[in-house]
Protein backbone atom coordinates (compact mmCIF):
# COMPACT_ATOMS: atom_id res chain seq x y z
CA UNK A 1 0.00 0.00 0.00
CA UNK A 2 1.29 3.45 -0.90
CA UNK A 3 1.73 5.64 2.14
CA UNK A 4 0.10 9.02 1.60
CA UNK A 5 -0.19 12.28 3.42
CA UNK A 6 -2.72 14.93 2.45
CA UNK A 7 -2.85 18.62 3.25
CA UNK A 8 -5.63 21.12 2.66
CA UNK A 9 -6.19 24.84 3.02
CA UNK A 10 -9.48 26.66 3.27
CA UNK A 11 -10.04 30.35 3.84
CA UNK A 12 -13.31 30.03 5.75
CA UNK A 13 -14.36 33.70 5.68
CA UNK A 14 -15.75 33.24 9.22
CA UNK A 15 -13.54 35.75 11.03
CA UNK A 16 -11.23 37.99 8.98
CA UNK A 17 -8.27 39.18 11.09
CA UNK A 18 -9.61 36.92 13.88
CA UNK A 19 -12.67 39.17 14.38
CA UNK A 20 -15.70 36.92 14.55
CA UNK A 21 -18.54 37.82 12.19
CA UNK A 22 -20.24 34.44 11.67
CA UNK A 23 -23.60 33.44 13.10
CA UNK A 24 -24.45 29.90 14.23
CA UNK A 25 -25.90 28.94 10.84
CA UNK A 26 -22.72 30.04 9.04
CA UNK A 27 -20.55 28.13 11.53
CA UNK A 28 -22.69 25.04 10.86
CA UNK A 29 -21.98 25.36 7.13
CA UNK A 30 -18.26 25.73 7.91
CA UNK A 31 -18.32 22.59 10.06
CA UNK A 32 -20.01 20.68 7.22
CA UNK A 33 -17.21 21.74 4.86
CA UNK A 34 -14.58 20.75 7.45
CA UNK A 35 -16.24 17.34 7.89
CA UNK A 36 -16.28 16.87 4.13
CA UNK A 37 -12.56 17.67 3.95
CA UNK A 38 -11.53 15.48 6.87
CA UNK A 39 -13.94 12.55 6.68
CA UNK A 40 -14.69 12.28 2.95
CA UNK A 41 -11.57 13.76 1.33
CA UNK A 42 -9.47 12.10 4.08
CA UNK A 43 -7.29 15.14 4.70
CA UNK A 44 -4.61 14.47 7.31
CA UNK A 45 -3.60 18.08 7.96
CA UNK A 46 -6.14 20.85 7.42
CA UNK A 47 -5.24 24.52 7.71
CA UNK A 48 -8.07 27.02 8.10
CA UNK A 49 -7.89 30.77 7.58
CA UNK A 50 -10.03 33.69 8.85
CA UNK A 51 -10.70 31.98 12.15
CA UNK A 52 -11.32 33.39 15.64
CA UNK A 53 -11.08 31.56 18.96
CA UNK A 54 -14.93 31.35 19.06
CA UNK A 55 -14.87 29.35 15.82
CA UNK A 56 -12.27 26.95 17.22
CA UNK A 57 -14.45 26.43 20.29
CA UNK A 58 -17.36 25.51 17.98
CA UNK A 59 -15.18 23.03 16.06
CA UNK A 60 -14.07 21.41 19.32
CA UNK A 61 -17.71 20.67 20.19
CA UNK A 62 -18.12 18.61 17.02
CA UNK A 63 -18.18 14.99 18.25
CA UNK A 64 -17.04 13.34 15.02
CA UNK A 65 -13.78 15.33 15.08
CA UNK A 66 -12.79 13.80 18.45
CA UNK A 67 -9.81 11.90 17.14
CA UNK A 68 -8.39 14.99 15.42
CA UNK A 69 -6.18 17.46 17.21
CA UNK A 70 -7.21 21.10 16.89
CA UNK A 71 -4.54 23.74 17.40
CA UNK A 72 -5.14 27.46 17.32
CA UNK A 73 -2.93 29.71 15.21
CA UNK A 74 -4.84 32.82 16.27
CA UNK A 75 -2.49 35.50 17.53
CA UNK A 76 -2.34 39.28 17.69
CA UNK A 77 0.76 41.44 18.07
CA UNK A 78 0.44 45.18 17.56
CA UNK A 79 -1.31 45.70 14.22
CA UNK A 80 -0.69 42.13 13.03
CA UNK A 81 -3.37 39.45 13.49
CA UNK A 82 -2.85 35.84 12.45
CA UNK A 83 -6.19 34.04 12.07
CA UNK A 84 -5.48 30.36 11.44
CA UNK A 85 -6.30 26.98 12.91
CA UNK A 86 -4.83 23.53 12.32
CA UNK A 87 -6.86 20.30 12.47
CA UNK A 88 -4.86 17.11 12.03
CA UNK A 89 -4.49 13.41 12.77
CA UNK A 90 -1.80 13.25 15.47
CA UNK A 91 -0.85 9.63 14.74
CA UNK A 92 0.04 10.59 11.15
CA UNK A 93 1.62 14.00 11.61
CA UNK A 94 2.74 16.15 14.53
CA UNK A 95 3.59 19.81 14.99
CA UNK A 96 7.06 20.01 16.51
CA UNK A 97 7.59 23.69 17.22
CA UNK A 98 5.97 26.78 18.62
CA UNK A 99 4.37 28.31 15.55
CA UNK A 100 6.75 31.00 14.28
CA UNK A 101 5.04 34.19 13.13
CA UNK A 102 6.82 36.24 10.48
CA UNK A 103 5.96 39.78 9.46
CA UNK A 104 7.60 42.75 7.82
CA UNK A 105 7.13 46.49 8.04
CA UNK A 106 7.96 49.39 5.76
CA UNK A 107 6.98 53.05 5.95
CA UNK A 108 4.49 52.42 8.72
CA UNK A 109 2.71 49.54 6.94
CA UNK A 110 2.82 46.11 8.57
CA UNK A 111 2.48 42.99 6.43
CA UNK A 112 2.02 39.37 7.43
CA UNK A 113 4.42 37.07 5.61
CA UNK A 114 3.68 33.61 7.02
CA UNK A 115 3.42 31.31 9.98
CA UNK A 116 6.12 28.64 9.97
CA UNK A 117 5.55 25.15 11.36
CA UNK A 118 7.94 22.25 11.66
CA UNK A 119 6.06 18.97 11.15
CA UNK A 120 7.06 15.36 11.69
CA UNK A 121 5.18 12.77 9.64
CA UNK A 122 4.99 9.07 10.45
CA UNK A 123 5.81 8.11 6.84
CA UNK A 124 9.27 9.71 6.90
CA UNK A 125 11.90 10.52 9.46
CA UNK A 126 12.59 13.87 7.86
CA UNK A 127 11.00 17.09 9.08
CA UNK A 128 8.57 19.01 6.90
CA UNK A 129 8.46 22.77 6.92
CA UNK A 130 5.09 24.38 6.37
CA UNK A 131 4.62 28.08 5.60
CA UNK A 132 1.03 29.27 5.92
CA UNK A 133 0.36 32.67 4.39
CA UNK A 134 -2.58 34.99 4.16
CA UNK A 135 -1.23 38.04 2.38
CA UNK A 136 -2.84 41.46 2.39
CA UNK A 137 -6.04 41.97 0.45
CA UNK A 138 -5.81 43.91 -2.81
CA UNK A 139 -8.19 46.41 -1.22
CA UNK A 140 -5.33 47.58 1.04
CA UNK A 141 -2.31 46.61 -1.05
CA UNK A 142 -2.95 46.87 -4.78
CA UNK A 143 -2.05 44.39 -7.48
CA UNK A 144 1.68 44.72 -8.36
CA UNK A 145 2.30 47.14 -5.47
CA UNK A 146 5.94 47.13 -4.32
CA UNK A 147 4.78 45.72 -0.98
CA UNK A 148 3.43 42.63 -2.74
CA UNK A 149 6.90 42.08 -4.24
CA UNK A 150 8.35 42.53 -0.76
CA UNK A 151 6.07 39.76 0.56
CA UNK A 152 7.46 37.39 -2.07
CA UNK A 153 11.06 38.44 -1.37
CA UNK A 154 10.80 37.92 2.38
CA UNK A 155 9.00 34.58 2.04
CA UNK A 156 11.79 33.52 -0.32
CA UNK A 157 14.36 34.61 2.32
CA UNK A 158 12.66 32.30 4.80
CA UNK A 159 12.70 29.39 2.32
CA UNK A 160 16.39 30.05 1.64
CA UNK A 161 17.11 29.94 5.38
CA UNK A 162 15.93 26.31 5.33
CA UNK A 163 17.09 25.04 1.95
CA UNK A 164 20.57 23.64 2.39
CA UNK A 165 21.13 21.10 -0.37
CA UNK A 166 17.63 21.40 -1.89
CA UNK A 167 16.55 18.14 -0.24
CA UNK A 168 14.33 19.82 2.33
CA UNK A 169 10.58 19.17 2.27
CA UNK A 170 8.88 22.55 2.25
CA UNK A 171 5.18 23.18 1.63
CA UNK A 172 3.84 26.71 1.24
CA UNK A 173 0.10 27.20 1.24
CA UNK A 174 -2.52 29.82 1.83
CA UNK A 175 -4.40 32.73 0.34
CA UNK A 176 -1.82 34.99 -1.27
CA UNK A 177 -4.33 37.43 -2.76
CA UNK A 178 -2.08 37.07 -5.80
CA UNK A 179 -2.33 34.54 -8.60
CA UNK A 180 0.35 32.07 -9.74
CA UNK A 181 1.43 34.40 -12.57
CA UNK A 182 1.86 37.49 -10.39
CA UNK A 183 5.47 38.59 -9.90
CA UNK A 184 5.35 38.25 -6.10
CA UNK A 185 4.94 34.48 -6.48
CA UNK A 186 6.37 33.65 -9.91
CA UNK A 187 9.48 35.84 -9.79
CA UNK A 188 10.20 36.89 -6.20
CA UNK A 189 9.28 33.60 -4.53
CA UNK A 190 10.44 31.59 -7.54
CA UNK A 191 7.31 29.41 -7.75
CA UNK A 192 7.13 28.17 -11.32
CA UNK A 193 4.77 26.10 -13.50
CA UNK A 194 7.73 24.35 -15.13
CA UNK A 195 8.26 21.05 -13.32
CA UNK A 196 11.07 20.00 -15.66
CA UNK A 197 12.94 23.21 -14.85
CA UNK A 198 12.47 22.67 -11.10
CA UNK A 199 14.06 19.24 -11.49
CA UNK A 200 17.09 20.87 -13.15
CA UNK A 201 17.18 23.96 -10.91
CA UNK A 202 16.11 22.60 -7.53
CA UNK A 203 16.25 25.97 -5.77
CA UNK A 204 13.04 26.85 -7.65
CA UNK A 205 9.67 25.95 -6.14
CA UNK A 206 6.88 24.14 -8.01
CA UNK A 207 3.40 25.65 -8.10
CA UNK A 208 0.83 23.10 -9.32
CA UNK A 209 -1.93 25.72 -9.14
CA UNK A 210 -0.95 27.09 -12.54
CA UNK A 211 -3.21 24.24 -13.70
CA UNK A 212 -6.21 25.70 -11.88
CA UNK A 213 -6.67 29.07 -13.54
CA UNK A 214 -9.61 28.14 -15.77
CA UNK A 215 -12.77 26.05 -15.82
CA UNK A 216 -11.82 22.39 -15.60
CA UNK A 217 -14.90 21.00 -17.37
CA UNK A 218 -17.94 21.93 -19.42
CA UNK A 219 -20.09 22.33 -16.34
CA UNK A 220 -18.39 25.71 -15.79
CA UNK A 221 -18.59 25.35 -12.03
CA UNK A 222 -15.50 27.30 -11.02
CA UNK A 223 -12.37 28.75 -12.64
CA UNK A 224 -10.26 29.47 -9.59
CA UNK A 225 -10.50 29.39 -5.81
CA UNK A 226 -11.88 32.83 -4.98
CA UNK A 227 -15.19 34.13 -6.26
CA UNK A 228 -14.99 37.87 -6.77
CA UNK A 229 -18.58 38.97 -7.04
CA UNK A 230 -17.72 42.34 -8.60
CA UNK A 231 -15.11 41.08 -11.09
CA UNK A 232 -15.44 42.84 -14.45
CA UNK A 233 -13.41 40.56 -16.72
CA UNK A 234 -13.35 37.48 -14.47
CA UNK A 235 -15.24 36.60 -11.35
CA UNK A 236 -12.72 33.88 -10.44
CA UNK A 237 -9.19 34.26 -9.09
CA UNK A 238 -6.73 31.56 -8.07
CA UNK A 239 -5.56 33.25 -4.88
CA UNK A 240 -5.36 30.03 -2.85
CA UNK A 241 -2.39 27.87 -3.72
CA UNK A 242 -0.16 25.08 -2.46
CA UNK A 243 3.48 25.33 -3.55
CA UNK A 244 6.19 22.73 -2.89
CA UNK A 245 9.97 22.55 -2.82
CA UNK A 246 11.83 20.52 -5.43
CA UNK A 247 12.38 17.68 -2.93
CA UNK A 248 8.75 16.68 -3.63
CA UNK A 249 9.66 16.10 -7.27
CA UNK A 250 13.02 14.43 -6.68
CA UNK A 251 12.94 12.86 -3.22
CA UNK A 252 11.54 9.88 -1.33
CA UNK A 253 8.20 11.69 -1.07
CA UNK A 254 6.51 12.83 -4.26
CA UNK A 255 3.71 15.21 -5.06
CA UNK A 256 0.62 13.45 -6.43
CA UNK A 257 -0.75 15.97 -8.91
CA UNK A 258 -3.94 14.03 -9.61
CA UNK A 259 -4.84 14.48 -5.95
CA UNK A 260 -3.81 18.14 -5.92
CA UNK A 261 -6.23 20.93 -6.73
CA UNK A 262 -9.51 22.58 -5.84
CA UNK A 263 -11.94 20.59 -3.73
CA UNK A 264 -15.43 20.61 -5.25
CA UNK A 265 -18.16 20.46 -2.63
CA UNK A 266 -21.39 20.94 -4.65
CA UNK A 267 -23.62 22.42 -1.92
CA UNK A 268 -20.85 24.70 -0.74
CA UNK A 269 -20.16 26.06 -4.25
CA UNK A 270 -23.68 27.57 -4.18
CA UNK A 271 -22.74 29.43 -1.01
CA UNK A 272 -19.58 30.83 -2.61
CA UNK A 273 -21.48 32.13 -5.64
CA UNK A 274 -24.23 33.65 -3.51
CA UNK A 275 -23.63 37.40 -3.00
CA UNK A 276 -25.31 37.35 0.40
CA UNK A 277 -23.05 34.86 2.19
CA UNK A 278 -19.70 35.37 3.94
CA UNK A 279 -18.16 32.46 2.00
CA UNK A 280 -16.04 33.33 -1.04
CA UNK A 281 -13.15 30.82 -1.16
CA UNK A 282 -13.08 27.16 -2.23
CA UNK A 283 -10.84 24.73 -0.34
CA UNK A 284 -7.69 23.31 -1.99
CA UNK A 285 -5.71 20.16 -1.28
CA UNK A 286 -2.56 18.27 -2.11
CA UNK A 287 -1.34 14.74 -1.54
CA UNK A 288 2.20 13.54 -1.21
CA UNK A 289 3.16 9.90 -1.27
CA UNK A 290 6.09 7.66 -0.59
CA UNK A 291 7.79 6.24 -3.69
CA UNK B 1 33.34 44.39 -22.32
CA UNK B 2 32.47 44.80 -18.68
CA UNK B 3 32.46 48.46 -17.63
CA UNK B 4 34.53 48.27 -14.42
CA UNK B 5 34.40 52.03 -13.88
CA UNK B 6 30.61 51.95 -13.81
CA UNK B 7 30.65 48.86 -11.54
CA UNK B 8 33.03 50.64 -9.17
CA UNK B 9 30.83 53.76 -9.09
CA UNK B 10 27.76 51.65 -8.34
CA UNK B 11 29.64 49.87 -5.57
CA UNK B 12 30.61 53.18 -4.00
CA UNK B 13 26.99 54.35 -4.08
CA UNK B 14 25.96 51.14 -2.28
CA UNK B 15 28.79 51.57 0.23
CA UNK B 16 27.53 55.09 1.00
CA UNK B 17 23.99 53.77 1.48
CA UNK B 18 25.28 51.02 3.80
CA UNK B 19 27.25 53.60 5.84
CA UNK B 20 24.19 55.84 6.11
CA UNK B 21 21.89 52.90 7.06
CA UNK B 22 24.30 51.68 9.72
CA UNK B 23 24.59 55.18 11.18
CA UNK B 24 20.81 55.42 11.28
CA UNK B 25 20.47 52.02 12.99
CA UNK B 26 23.13 52.98 15.55
CA UNK B 27 21.32 56.26 16.20
CA UNK B 28 18.07 54.38 16.97
CA UNK B 29 19.85 52.27 19.60
CA UNK B 30 21.57 55.35 21.01
CA UNK B 31 18.24 57.12 21.44
CA UNK B 32 16.68 53.96 22.90
CA UNK B 33 19.48 53.74 25.45
CA UNK B 34 19.25 57.44 26.30
CA UNK B 35 15.54 57.10 27.03
CA UNK B 36 16.00 53.84 28.96
CA UNK B 37 18.75 55.46 31.04
CA UNK B 38 16.41 58.36 31.81
CA UNK B 39 13.49 56.06 32.72
CA UNK B 40 15.56 53.69 34.90
CA UNK B 41 18.15 56.09 36.35
CA UNK B 42 20.84 54.36 34.29
CA UNK B 43 20.03 50.84 35.44
CA UNK B 44 19.31 49.45 31.97
CA UNK B 45 21.49 49.68 28.89
CA UNK B 46 20.92 47.53 25.82
CA UNK B 47 23.67 46.22 23.59
CA UNK B 48 24.05 43.85 20.64
CA UNK B 49 26.25 40.87 21.45
CA UNK B 50 27.53 37.93 19.39
CA UNK B 51 26.96 34.34 20.58
CA UNK B 52 27.83 30.70 19.95
CA UNK B 53 30.52 31.44 17.44
CA UNK B 54 33.57 29.58 16.23
CA UNK B 55 37.25 30.50 16.25
CA UNK B 56 38.55 30.89 12.69
CA UNK B 57 42.03 31.60 11.39
CA UNK B 58 42.69 35.15 10.19
CA UNK B 59 44.79 36.19 7.18
CA UNK B 60 47.97 36.28 9.25
CA UNK B 61 47.33 33.09 11.19
CA UNK B 62 45.76 34.88 14.14
CA UNK B 63 42.67 33.48 15.89
CA UNK B 64 39.45 35.36 15.19
CA UNK B 65 36.15 34.71 16.91
CA UNK B 66 33.12 34.78 14.59
CA UNK B 67 29.71 34.76 16.28
CA UNK B 68 27.02 32.58 14.70
CA UNK B 69 24.18 34.77 15.87
CA UNK B 70 23.54 38.08 17.58
CA UNK B 71 21.24 39.04 20.42
CA UNK B 72 19.92 42.29 21.83
CA UNK B 73 21.00 42.06 25.47
CA UNK B 74 20.50 43.84 28.77
CA UNK B 75 23.72 43.01 30.60
CA UNK B 76 24.01 39.20 30.45
CA UNK B 77 20.34 38.72 29.58
CA UNK B 78 19.44 37.86 25.99
CA UNK B 79 16.23 39.64 25.05
CA UNK B 80 15.75 39.13 21.31
CA UNK B 81 17.65 37.69 18.37
CA UNK B 82 19.14 40.30 16.07
CA UNK B 83 20.13 40.04 12.40
CA UNK B 84 21.25 42.87 10.18
CA UNK B 85 21.08 42.75 6.38
CA UNK B 86 24.19 43.29 4.24
CA UNK B 87 22.98 46.80 3.46
CA UNK B 88 21.95 47.50 7.06
CA UNK B 89 18.26 46.98 6.34
CA UNK B 90 16.30 44.85 6.68
CA UNK B 91 17.03 44.19 10.33
CA UNK B 92 15.34 41.09 11.69
CA UNK B 93 14.35 41.02 15.35
CA UNK B 94 13.02 37.75 16.77
CA UNK B 95 11.02 38.17 19.96
CA UNK B 96 10.03 34.74 21.28
CA UNK B 97 8.30 33.03 18.35
CA UNK B 98 7.73 36.26 16.40
CA UNK B 99 10.09 37.31 13.62
CA UNK B 100 9.86 40.93 12.57
CA UNK B 101 11.61 42.22 9.47
CA UNK B 102 12.25 45.97 9.77
CA UNK B 103 12.71 47.51 6.34
CA UNK B 104 13.39 51.05 7.60
CA UNK B 105 13.97 53.23 10.65
CA UNK B 106 10.26 53.64 11.49
CA UNK B 107 9.77 49.87 11.65
CA UNK B 108 12.97 49.35 13.63
CA UNK B 109 11.75 51.85 16.23
CA UNK B 110 8.28 50.28 16.35
CA UNK B 111 9.69 46.77 16.73
CA UNK B 112 12.05 47.81 19.53
CA UNK B 113 9.04 49.39 21.26
CA UNK B 114 7.16 46.08 20.83
CA UNK B 115 10.16 44.31 22.35
CA UNK B 116 10.00 46.51 25.46
CA UNK B 117 6.26 45.74 25.76
CA UNK B 118 6.69 41.96 25.45
CA UNK B 119 5.60 40.42 28.78
CA UNK B 120 8.61 38.12 29.16
CA UNK B 121 11.16 40.76 28.16
CA UNK B 122 9.50 43.34 30.41
CA UNK B 123 9.86 40.82 33.26
CA UNK B 124 13.56 40.32 32.51
CA UNK B 125 14.10 44.08 32.49
CA UNK B 126 12.27 44.38 35.82
CA UNK B 127 14.64 41.74 37.25
CA UNK B 128 17.66 43.63 35.89
CA UNK B 129 16.45 46.81 37.61
CA UNK B 130 15.82 45.02 40.92
CA UNK B 131 19.27 43.42 40.82
CA UNK B 132 20.85 46.77 40.09
CA UNK B 133 18.98 48.36 43.04
CA UNK B 134 20.07 45.51 45.35
CA UNK B 135 23.70 45.90 44.31
CA UNK B 136 23.51 49.64 44.88
CA UNK B 137 21.99 49.20 48.38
Amino acid sequence: MIEKLSFAWWNTGLSPSAKSRADDEQRKIAIQVIRQLLLVEKIDFLVLGEIAEEDIFAFEQSQDLNHYRIKSGVSKTGRIAFDTCFIYLPHKIAIQNDIVEIDTGRSGAKLKIAQKLVLRAAITGQPFYLFVSHWASRLWCQENDADRHLLGIRLRDEVDNILSDNSDFIILLGDYNDEPFDDSLARQLGATRDKALVKRKPNLLYNPFWQHLTYSDNALNYAGTYYHKGGKTTKWRTFDQIIVSSAFLNGELQLNEIETGIVHIPNYLKQVKDDKTIFDHLPIKTTIEQV
Amino acid sequence: MVDFIEAFKQGQTVAERVRSNNQEIDSVFERLNEQLAEATEGKIQLSIEGFAGAVVEGDEGESLWRPSHWEICAGNNELAEWEKGREGYPCKITIGNKQHYCEDKTELEETLALMLQDPIIAGVLADVMRLSEKQAA
